[in-house]
């Protein structure tokens, strides 16, 4: 409970409705006052940019473009450039007499249903040993 | 007259004779080459780039190594060897035998027989291309030579 309010409650209705009255805040600011700061306040910020978005470089797209193009190329070179030999059977990367092991041992296992003739694996056998790779095998 | 007809005849003769030393083929300088490998895990699949640097190398005959596994002789170009001069050759060869039946250390794999041409002794370099297990994993194994006069 607030104490003001107790005391005016103990004072006469009259004396007490004139102090309350009397209580209220009056306004300070007269209407010149608060012309002058708008009017301030315009000019201040009419001298201002119109937006304040954060401005984006002219290059961006191209360079997100050329970035794009430069990873998608990076990443299909393999498919593109280095696509993966049919004689490189053990994926090693190279073609040596390890894939022709593996070939044999395909057959080997396999037989006929492996898909690996002997004749395959001969000829991948001359190949690696070719001096001329251009040349055919014998 | 029968004194300058002899002289004559010998002059001949001796150019004849030079003639026919000077075109005779180099007979040159037969050699074997072994090839070693040395591996503690049996090696079931072996490529190898034998090189001569001097260029003087010519390969009459190539043949199987000590590992009865490998039953056939090893594969090699045959059409350059029978080209005549080469200055390098590949040979390659495996055997589907399993792990137990193949030889391990210092095996021979291969015997090469050489004929070279000139005074001077062949360079000899030996490369490993590829060596594998009976399962088909690469391994690192050592390469030696070995090389023997007139055999």
């Amino acid at each position: 409970m607030n104490p003001n309010t107790e005391q005016l409650e103990t004072l006469p209705p009259g004396i007490a409705s004139r102090l309350r009255r009397l209580d209220h805040a009056q306004p300070i600011v007269d209407p010149r006052t608060d012309r002058a700061v708008l009017d301030a306040a315009r000019s201040y910020f009419a001298a201002r940019p119109a937006t304040s978005r954060p401005r984006r470089a002219r290059w961006a797209l191209p360079l997100s473009a050329a970035a794009a193009v430069l990873l998608a190329a990076v990443l299909m070179r393999p498919l593109i450039f280095d696509a993966p030999s049919r004689d490189d059977v053990d994926g090693s990367g190279r073609v040596d007499v390890l894939d022709v092991l593996a070939l044999a041992r395909m057959r080997a296992a396999g037989g006929e249903a492996s898909g690996v003739t002997a004749s395959r694996i001969e000829e991948l056998a001359f190949r690696i040993v070719a001096l001329d790779s251009s040349r055919s095998v014998p | 007259m029968s004194w300058r007809l002899l002289q004559m005849s010998l002059r001949v003769l001796c150019v004849a004779a030079a003639l026919q030393l000077a075109a005779q083929p180099e007979a040159g300088v037969f050699t074997t080459v072994d090839v070693f490998v040395v591996s503690d895990t049996p090696v079931a699949a072996w490529q190898v780039e034998l090189t001569e640097r001097r260029g003087t190398m010519q390969i009459v005959g190539i043949e199987s190594g000590d590992d009865s596994s490998f039953r056939d002789p090893p594969f090699y170009d045959r059409v350059a060897t029978m080209r005549g001069a080469t200055d390098r050759i590949v040979l390659a060869s495996f055997s589907l035998s399993e792990a137990e039946q193949l030889q391990r250390g210092r095996v021979r794999i291969a015997r090469l027989h050489v004929r070279t041409v000139g005074a001077a002794q062949p360079d000899y370099e030996a490369r490993l291309v590829a060596a594998g297990t009976s399962d088909g994993r690469p391994i690192d194994a050592q390469l030696n030579l070995e090389t023997q006069p007139g055999r």
